[in-house]
C-alpha cells in the first residue's frame, strides 16, 4: 500500500446511506448505525422558532413538532421531490424548497455518524433501481456540498451485495415510494435487470386511508393516523385477530376494528410485485428460472408487513408455479450496510478521483 | 440483570415508593392491594430491553444480557482501549521519528555543504597579508633610512624581513593546524549524522511497516476489496463498473 493510500485511509470515514422515501438510514464505518424518517421542519414563525430554538428540524423531532413546523418530506418515489422528470407540475419554488431540504437531510444523516472533524467523508447512496439520470443528477448535487466523495449504486443491489448475494437471486426492496426488483447474476444490473413499481408503503396507506373512510365513514382519523397504525399492525395474515385502534367518533374516543382494512391494503401490493417478479424471471435465461424463483430477498421498510413473504410465495405458487421468498435480517439497515460495505471495498484511488 | 445493577433498581424504588400502614389503607376501604414481585420489576426491565435491541437490529437469544457477556464486554472495551492506547503511541512514535529523519537529514545536508567549502577554502591568506605588511614595512623603512649608508639600510631591511617571514611560518602551521581541526571536526559530525540518520530510517521502516495498526477495533478500516474474499473477482468488476457509471454521471453533471 502507497504511503498516500494509508494517510487516505487514516483520515477516511466510509458511510453507506439508504435515502429513503419514508426512513433515511446510515451505517458507518466508524460503528454508528442510525435511521430516521425522511422529514425536515422548519418552523412556521418567531414563536415557534424561539420554543423550538432551532431553525430546522428532522426525523422523529419534526413528527412531534409538525404542528408548529412546515413539513418537508424531500423525496418522493426514491427521488428529490420536483426533480429531473418527478416535477409533475411541481412550482419551482417547490422544487428548490425540497432540493434545500433535501441537502439539509443528508447533511443531518452525515452527522448523525459522527464523522471526525478533519476526516474525509466517503459515502455510497442507494437510488431507487430506476432513477434517471436527471434524478441521480439531483440526488449528487444535494450530497456534495457535505460529502467529499460520494457515489450513488441501484438500492436493491447495495442490498444484494450486503448480502454477498451477487448471483442468481432476486432482490426485492420495499420502501415508502417505490418497490424496486433487481435481478441479480454476477453483474452490474442493467435497466433490463431492474424493475420499480410504485405499489409500496404509501400506495398502502392511501389504500388503507380509502377503506377505512369506506368502511366506517363516521370515524375522524387523518392519513398520518392511519399510517401509524400500518405501521404498528401491518399484516397480511388471515385470522391474525381483531386489530383495534381507538379514534374519534364526533370527537368521542371509539375503538374499531380495522383489522379487514389493515390486510387488504397490505395484500393490495401482492400481485402487483409478483406481476414485476414475474417480468424479470421470464426474461431470464430459461436454465436458471427456477433457481430464480427459489432465490428470493425481501428488504426494505415495507416488508415488515407480517407473514408478506409467505403471502409472497404463496401468490408465486399460484401464478408462478413455485418460488421461495426470504426476509433478510436487520430490514431497515440492509441497504445502509451495503451500501457502507460497497465504499469500503472500493479501491481508495476511486474515491480519489472523484472528490 | 447484573446484581448491582438490580440492586440499584431495588434502592430506587424502594426511595421513590411512597409507605403506608395496613391501618391506613383498611381505613381507606381497601380490602386487597395489588403486589408485584421484584423479580417481575426485573423481568419487565429486561424485556423491555431485550425488545428495544431486538427493534434497533441487535439480536439477542431469549436469554437476555447476562452478567457474563456484560463483564466480557467491559474486558473487550479495556482491552481495545490499551490497543488504541499502543497505537496512538506507536503512530507518535512514528511521527516523532518521521520530523528526526528529516531534522538529521538537514543537518546533514548542512554539514556536507560546510565540510566541502571548509576543503576548498585557502589557509594562507592570514599569512598573506603579513608578506603584503612586509613590503609596506621595507617600502616606509626604505623611505625613513634613505640619508643613511645603503649598506645599514639593507641590513636593517633584511632583518625586518627575516622577523615577518619567522612569523609568517608560524601563521602559517597555526592555520594550517586550525583548518584541518575543523575538517576532522566536520567529519566526525558527518559520520555521526549519518550513523544516526541511517538508525533512525530504519527504526521508521520498522514503525511503518507495523501490521497490527491495521487491525486495532475502532481504528481505520481498511480501505479496499480484501484480496482473499472469495468473490473478489466479481466484487472487482462490479465495483470498477460502478465507480466508471459514477464517473459518466459525474461528466455529466459538470457539462450542465
Amino acid at each position: 500500500m502507497s504511503k498516500q493510500e494509508q494517510e487516505q485511509e487514516k483520515d477516511a470515514i466510509y458511510i453507506g446511506m439508504d435515502l429513503g422515501t419514508s426512513r433515511t438510514a446510515i451505517a458507518a464505518s466508524n460503528g454508528v448505525r442510525e435511521s430516521l424518517p425522511s422529514l425536515v421542519g422548519y418552523p412556521k414563525d418567531v414563536v415557534s422558532m424561539k420554543l423550538l430554538k432551532r431553525d430546522s428540524l428532522f426525523g422523529d423531532d419534526v413528527v412531534r413538532h409538525r404542528l408548529s413546523l412546515n413539513v418537508f418530506r424531500p423525496l418522493e418515489h426514491g427521488v428529490i421531490k420536483g426533480s429531473g422528470e418527478n416535477k409533475r407540475g411541481i412550482p419551482e419554488d417547490e422544487a428548490d424548497a425540497n432540493m434545500t431540504a433535501a441537502r439539509q437531510l443528508v447533511k443531518h444523516a452525515i452527522a448523525m455518524a459522527r464523522p471526525p472533524a478533519d476526516a474525509l467523508v466517503y459515502c455510497v447512496i442507494g437510488a431507487p433501481a430506476e432513477a434517471s439520470n436527471t434524478n441521480r443528477k439531483a440526488l449528487l448535487e444535494a450530497a456534495r456540498e457535505v460529502i467529499d466523495s460520494v457515489m450513488l449504486c441501484s438500492e436493491p443491489f447495495a442490498v444484494a451485495y450486503g448480502l454477498d448475494v451477487l448471483t442468481d437471486a432476486l432482490v426485492i426492496d420495499i420502501g415508502a415510494g417505490t418497490t424496486d426488483l433487481c435481478r441479480m447474476h454476477g453483474t452490474l444490473p442493467q435497466t433490463e435487470d431492474q424493475v420499480t413499481i410504485d405499489q409500496a408503503g404509501d400506495a398502502i396507506d392511501e389504500l388503507l386511508e380509502e377503506l377505512i373512510r369506506k368502511n366506517h365513514a363516521e370515524v375522524q382519523f387523518s392519513r398520518q393516523m392511519a399510517m401509524e397504525a400500518k405501521e404498528k399492525f401491518a399484516t397480511v395474515r388471515e385470522g391474525a385477530g381483531p386489530i383495534h385502534v381507538t379514534w374519534p367518533v364526533d370527537g368521542k374516543p371509539t375503538k374499531i376494528d380495522i383489522s379487514k382494512e389493515i390486510r387488504e391494503a397490505c395484500l393490495s401490493i401482492v400481485p402487483h410485485i409478483v406481476g414485476a417478479l414475474q417480468k424479470l424471471v421470464s426474461s431470464f435465461d430459461p436454465e436458471f428460472q427456477a433457481t430464480l424463483r427459489g432465490n428470493v430477498l425481501l428488504g426494505g421498510g415495507g416488508s415488515q408487513i407480517r407473514g408478506l413473504s409467505d403471502a409472497i410465495t404463496d401468490y408465486m405458487e399460484e401464478h408462478l408455479g413455485g418460488g421461495k421468498v426470504k426476509q433478510v435480517d436487520e430490514v431497515v439497515y440492509a441497504g445502509a450496510n451495503g451500501a457502507l460495505k460497497i465504499s469500503k471495498d472500493m479501491p481508495p484511488e476511486f474515491w480519489e478521483q472523484l472528490s | 440483570m447484573s446484581r448491582s445493577l438490580a440492586r440499584n433498581i431495588y434502592h430506587l424504588m424502594r426511595g421513590a415508593a411512597r409507605r403506608t400502614t395496613v391501618d391506613e389503607l383498611r381505613k381507606q376501604g381497601r380490602r386487597t392491594v395489588s403486589v408485584l414481585n421484584f423479580r417481575d420489576v426485573q423481568d419487565l426491565i429486561e424485556q423491555a430491553v431485550e425488545n428495544t435491541l431486538k427493534r434497533r437490529g441487535l439480536k439477542l437469544d431469549g436469554r437476555g444480557i447476562h452478567e457474563e457477556v456484560r463483564l466480557e464486554f467491559l474486558a473487550l472495551m479495556r482491552e481495545r482501549d490499551m490497543l488504541r492506547k499502543t497505537v496512538e503511541d506507536l503512530l507518535h512514535e512514528r511521527e516523532r521519528l518521521a520530523e528526526n529523519r528529516e531534522r538529521l537529514d538537514r543537518a546533514l545536508t548542512a554539514t556536507t555543504s560546510e565540510y566541502r567549502s571548509a576543503q576548498k577554502s585557502e589557509v594562507v591568506e592570514e599569512a598573506d597579508e603579513l608578506a603584503a605588511l612586509a613590503a609596506e614595512v621595507e617600502a616606509a623603512l626604505r623611505d625613513t633610512l634613505a640619508d643613511t649608508p645603503a649598506e645599514t639600510t639593507e641590513e636593517a631591511v633584511e632583518l625586518v624581513n627575516e622577523a615577518f617571514a619567522r612569523q609568517r611560518a608560524v601563521t602559517l602551521e597555526r592555520a594550517q593546524t586550525a583548518h584541518e581541526a575543523n575538517l576532522h571536526r566536520l567529519e566526525r559530525r558527518m559520520s555521526r549524522l549519518k550513523s544516526k540518520l541511517s538508525e533512525t530510517e530504519e527504526m521508521l521502516a520498522r514503525a511503518q511497516s507495523e501490521p497490527e495498526l491495521a487491525a486495532i477495533p475502532g481504528q481505520p478500516v481498511a480501505a479496499g476489496l480484501d484480496s482473499a474474499d472469495p468473490a473478489f473477482e466479481t466484487k472487482t468488476e462490479l465495483l470498477s463498473e460502478i465507480f466508471k457509471l459514477n464517473v459518466e454521471l459525474r461528466e455529466m453533471l459538470e457539462k450542465n
